[in-house]
């Protein structure tokens, strides 16, 4: 029956839904074309929609909206959507899947660059708790209360007109609600659909949080039609975030970083990337951030580094720098920018000393800190200079 | 909050309250009785996903810096194994496990189970190595004394070091953690959720610390060896309208050694010197998260917290100088620290939309933090040497108080709008400056042009006052505090981007500046700049995808100085330039349907100029450097159903300058012992060869 129903569907389907529907991340571009040729094809494609897009900028939106308002939902629920967006639409326009078994020194950043960006799959739902029947609060949950239970109309809104199954030749075919960057409706409308079920614990600061305030989707992040949301895996989750944050992307290249390239550290170590706190840190407690992992320089010490004590960001760059140890300058350049040299026997900023020179150990190896090594604070009765 | 904010909140609180519905949502008409889901490829019994991965790679090369995190640090083969296993029962229950890079120096094992809706367990497991250098000597041998070797020759410099050559030895600067973490979460209720979790992390290793006599330097291979623990436990619930939690935080660091002692290399101290490791210490936390709306389209949301940090290891002698008359810690009322550190943070912020396209938002933010314990009057000894004098070690107490309304509008024709000001005040005490005053405006605008064009632009401006420099005693006059220094402060960043709909083709660019200025610096801060500007281009056709992206960050800064108090004769320039590119192409089944092709390209150029104006001369430091190309090319291969061959080849190149450490060898300077260790350079080649099966 299905099988009999799909064949009737293609039969009735107005050519290149997709397109029609200006709705479609990528137009996948089927036929008999020899792979060379297929690529400059999609190139003319490509050229091909650039005088045309202008006009292609329909906003659905509000349309939408009022469809949620409508209210027009299918009558046979998730196999109305699934006779046509079935396995073999995905085959087409999901070719793209994460690399099994990535370098021990994946190259991060630059747009897009996350290999599961593009890997997208309507059936790839049943993978993922959201299609689970077992879950009382999943779309396809059986006997649930809406939006629970909506099945594929809990997220992408009633179906309205977009269930039809003939349309007029001139006719096009209405968008669904669509995720992401690129979706056809406003990131408020489209989140509004997420914390409908998940306005919970881990969001409960989004909203008035930076991402919220930008305008960003909950699905330019997360992938809900993958059985792995890259954000969500420690391996791929700096992918997706370098994507909008590709300043930081270029800091991670510097002479000394943290280890995200090296997947040893998630973004979400350090941020909450649904919090309200500053820089959204996790932890809004000072430096407690940082001293979740670096505990020996919590303290409190007897002799303090206020600076230190204050705010680990006042010397360190968190992403990455052009000095050792994160540091936002050169050691003496950065002590002195708090410490004068005067009444110090310091020359330690004159260029061109040589190490022979005197004063020249307040220049090079560590310099100041050659001797005042306990910046972060000193335990010793004789550590007031930060020496011991 | 002052009466002032205080009024604006509220007031904006209540008109909130009166705000519009959100999108509304009909569920009237459903009918879900003739849902049957008949095409929902749901599983049924128990599937089982996974995948094995087990391998081969090749360094070519064995360097410090390639395997700084990834443990990949020597040359030869690898074997390495990444496995996944997944098995669901089709009732909610999951198990879930990972193994990942099992043969290399860098691995991480984790498991996880849950029944969901109520329960989920997870236990993992990693170790994280870190290596700093691995081409510095010392003539120092490890123990619970760094000593030096019997023949060693004191001198007053290190030119007079004569054993120095021929018994220093090479050292590994690297530490390794160990890291084991358990999590609980069991739902009470549907609507109640308790949490828990576990870790335990251990550090060993060696370090680099420079530490000194009097005026004399040593740079150490320094032991680390301390375990950190936490716990913490949480509730949670969740309703229609509101949450609420609570969360409890305690961790503990143990570090058994309390003191680094070596012996003196330089004649003109005692023969043993000592300092303080990091001490133990312990933190609490407590944190309450809550929300609740107020009306339909307004938002209160709540995140307060109270820490405590505390540590009680009992002091060090004042000196190893038995020629000191000192008693052990004389001057000290007890033999620790007696006192914590509390922070405080709370947060409250109102989000409202007073229609479908104006939204407000209102935070106000308190974080302080302040120190418990007495003053104490200490009378260090100098280098070991001398008797400096009475000292008052006590605690500092910080301040931030955030004020911050913002709105959004959506005007036609797809304009979005949005404009903000925030007030922040800091305060410290005791300090040199007590308080900054902050005021920040900014303005941001974007529109989309058709469907295709989008462009973005932003203004910030900021301007921060500083109380004048007070005196408390023990601070030094001639400090200035860049952080709290007076600053106008400026920014400017606009973007641009090119997305024509159902082409897969992508391109944009920004540019950001940013300056700072110091109108009011008494002791010469003067400019801070700093600039952006990025491209990047993307296509993703049905078989290839392809990104391209430059990226160009620079940063300068001018300060003034001297070597005498009143005049500022000498100018400080420093520009720091970091240029990065990259491109990626991926081909998919387009030459062959089982072959897929990637090929990564990245490229950084850092470099970092620093100079000094003189009223005579100029000189330029020599640049610093830090250049990393690298090339990552994978070809897969699936042979058979379920089955996969991979091979890589990653070859990455690195050349860094710095000339702080290049060239300085452990006797270039006469009153430091150095590591003699240099900046990285090196050129590897990985050769990867994998075997997957699919489950």
């Amino acid at each position: 029956m299905p099988s009999r129903l799909r064949r009737r569907w293609r039969l009735n389907r107005t050519p290149g839904p997709c397109a029609r529907q200006g709705e479609r991340i990528v137009a996948p571009v089927r036929g008999a074309l020899a792979p060379r040729r297929q690529l400059a094809g999609q190139v003319l494609a490509l050229l091909a929609t650039l005088p045309a897009s202008a006009q292609a900028g329909v906003d659905a939106h509000g349309e939408l909206a009022a469809r949620l308002a409508n209210g027009d939902y299918s009558r046979r629920g998730a196999d109305t959507c699934l006779r046509c967006h079935d396995a073999e639409e995905d085959a087409a326009a999901a070719k793209f899947g994460c690399p099994p078994f990535p370098l021990p020194r994946p190259v991060a950043g630059g747009p897009r660059a996350d290999c599961a960006t593009r890997a997208f799959s309507t059936v790839a739902v049943f993978d993922t708790v959201h299609g689970n029947p077992a879950l009382i609060d999943s779309p396809f949950a059986r006997s649930a209360n809406a939006p629970a239970g909506l099945q594929c109309e809990a997220c992408h809104g009633p179906v309205g007109e977009h269930g039809q199954r003939t349309l007029a030749a001139d006719a096009v075919r209405p968008s669904m609600i669509n995720f992401g960057a690129r979706g056809n409706a406003r990131a408020d409308l489209q989140n509004q659909l997420c914390l409908a079920c998940h306005a919970d614990y881990g969001r409960a600061s989004w909203t008035g949080g930076v991402h919220e305030q930008a305008d960003v989707a909950c699905a330019d992040c997360h992938r809900v039609h993958s059985a792995r949301d890259p954000v969500r895996e420690r391996r791929t989750q700096a992918g997706m975030c370098l994507d909008c944050h590709q300043d930081v992307a270029a800091e991670l290249l510097m002479r000394s970083a943290h280890p995200i390239r090296e997947q040893q550290l998630a973004c979400s170590d350090c941020h909450d990337p649904h919090g309200a706190n500053e820089a959204l840190a996790r932890r809004a407690l000072g430096n407690e951030a940082c001293t979740e992992c670096h505990a020996e320089l919590r303290g409190p010490f007897l002799w303090e580094h206020p600076p230190a004590a204050e705010d680990c960001g006042t010397c360190h760059l968190p992403h990455g720098s052009n000095q050792p140890s994160l540091l936002a300058r050169r050691p003496p350049q950065l002590c002195q920018a708090c410490h004068s040299s005067v009444g110090h026997r310091s020359m330690a900023q004159v260029a061109g000393r040589r190490p022979a020179e005197p004063g020249a150990e307040f220049l090079f190896a560590q310099a100041c800190l050659n001797c005042h090594a306990q910046v972060h604070g000193s335990n010793h009765p004789s550590g007031n200079l930060l020496r011991r | 909050m002052n009466a002032k904010r205080a009024i604006v909140f509220w007031a904006f609180a209540l008109v909130a309250a009166w705000a519009r519905a959100d999108y509304p949502v009909n569920y009237g008409k459903v009918d879900t009785s003739r849902w049957r889901c008949l095409l929902c490829p749901f599983d049924s019994g128990a599937a089982q996903r996974g995948a094995l991965a087990a391998g081969a790679l090749h360094s070519a090369r064995g360097e410090a810096r390639f395997g700084r995190d990834n443990g990949v640090d020597r040359a030869g083969a690898f074997g390495r194994v990444n496995a996944d296993y997944r098995v669901a029962t089709g009732r909610g229950a999951l198990f879930n496990a990972q193994a990942r890079n099992l043969g290399l120096r860098e691995w991480a094992i984790g498991a996880d189970y849950r029944q969901t809706g109520r329960f989920a367990v997870r236990a993992a497991y990693r170790q994280l190595p870190r290596n700093v250098a691995a081409d510095g000597r010392s003539p120092f041998r490890a123990g619970e004394t760094l000593t030096l070797p019997p023949t060693w020759v004191r001198a007053f410099s290190t030119g007079g070091m004569e054993t120095l050559a021929a018994s220093a030895r090479p050292i590994d600067l690297a530490t390794v953690r160990r890291r084991s973490d358990v999590t609980l979460r069991y739902s009470l209720t549907t609507k109640a959720t308790l949490t828990a979790a576990y870790f335990d992390e251990r550090k060993t290793g060696a370090a680099l610390g420079h530490r000194d006599a009097l005026y004399q330097a040593t740079a150490l291979p320094l032991p680390i060896d301390h375990r950190a623990t936490g716990w913490e436990a949480g509730w949670r619930h969740e309703g229609a309208n509101g949450l609420v939690g609570v969360n409890y935080r305690r961790s503990r660091l143990a570090n058994d050694q309390t003191a680094w002692t070596w012996q003196n290399p330089f004649l003109g101290g005692p023969p043993l010197l000592r300092s303080a490791t990091p001490p133990s210490n312990s933190a609490t936390s407590l944190r309450l998260v809550g929300r609740a709306r107020l009306g339909r389209r307004t938002t209160l949301s709540v995140n307060a917290g109270r820490g405590l940090a505390r540590q009680r290891t009992p002091f060090l002698a004042y000196s190893t100088n038995a020629n000191i008359a000192l008693p052990p810690v004389a001057g000290i009322a007890g033999d620790h620290l007696d006192g914590a550190r509390e922070s405080r943070h709370g947060a409250l912020t109102v989000t409202t939309r007073l229609t479908s396209r104006l939204a407000i938002n209102l935070k106000h933010s308190r974080r302080e933090r302040r120190d418990t314990r007495a003053p104490r009057l200490l009378t260090p000894v100098l280098g070991d040497l001398f008797v400096a004098g009475e000292h008052v070690a006590h605690g500092y107490a910080f301040g931030r108080s955030h004020t911050e309304v913002s709105a959004r509008y959506r005007a036609p024709k797809r304009l979005r709008l949005a404009v903000g000001s925030a007030w922040t005040t800091r305060t410290r005490s005791p300090a040199e400056i007590a308080r900054n005053d902050e005021r920040r405006l900014w303005l941001d605008a974007s529109r989309q042009f058709g469907a295709s064009w989008r462009a973005s632009a932003r203004v910030e401006r900021r301007r921060r006052d500083a109380a004048p420099f007070q005196p408390h005693g023990t601070n030094n006059p001639l400090t200035r505090r860049h952080h709290q220094a007076a600053r106008n402060e400026t920014t400017w960043q606009a973007a641009v981007r090119y997305t024509p709909p159902t082409s897969g083709f992508s391109a944009g660019a920004n540019a950001t500046r940013e300056a700072a200025r110091y109108p009011h610096s008494a002791l010469g801060l003067g400019s801070e700049d700093a600039s952006g500007w990025h491209l990047d281009v993307a296509y993703a056709a049905e078989k290839v995808a392809a990104q391209a992206f430059f990226d160009s960050r620079t940063r300068r800064s001018t300060t003034a100085g001297s070597e005498l108090f009143g005049s500022r004769p000498w100018r400080y320039d420093i520009g720091d330039r970091v240029v990065t590119s990259g491109a990626r192409l991926q081909v998919t089944g387009l030459w062959h349907p089982a072959i897929d092709f990637t090929l990564h390209y990245a490229r950084s150029h850092g470099a970092g100029a620093y100079s000094t104006a003189l009223p005579a001369r100029r000189a330029a430091f020599p640049t610093l450097l830090s250049r990393h190309r690298a090339v990552d090319a994978r070809l897969r291969y699936s042979f058979a159903t379920n089955f996969a061959v991979s091979a890589q080849l990653y070859v990455e190149r690195y050349a860094g300058a710095d000339w702080a450490i290049d060239g300085i060898a452990q006797d270039s300077l006469r009153n430091v012992l150095a590591l003699g260790h240099s900046s990285p350079r090196y050129h590897n080649r990985l050769l990867g060869l994998v075997v997957e099966r699919r489950l």
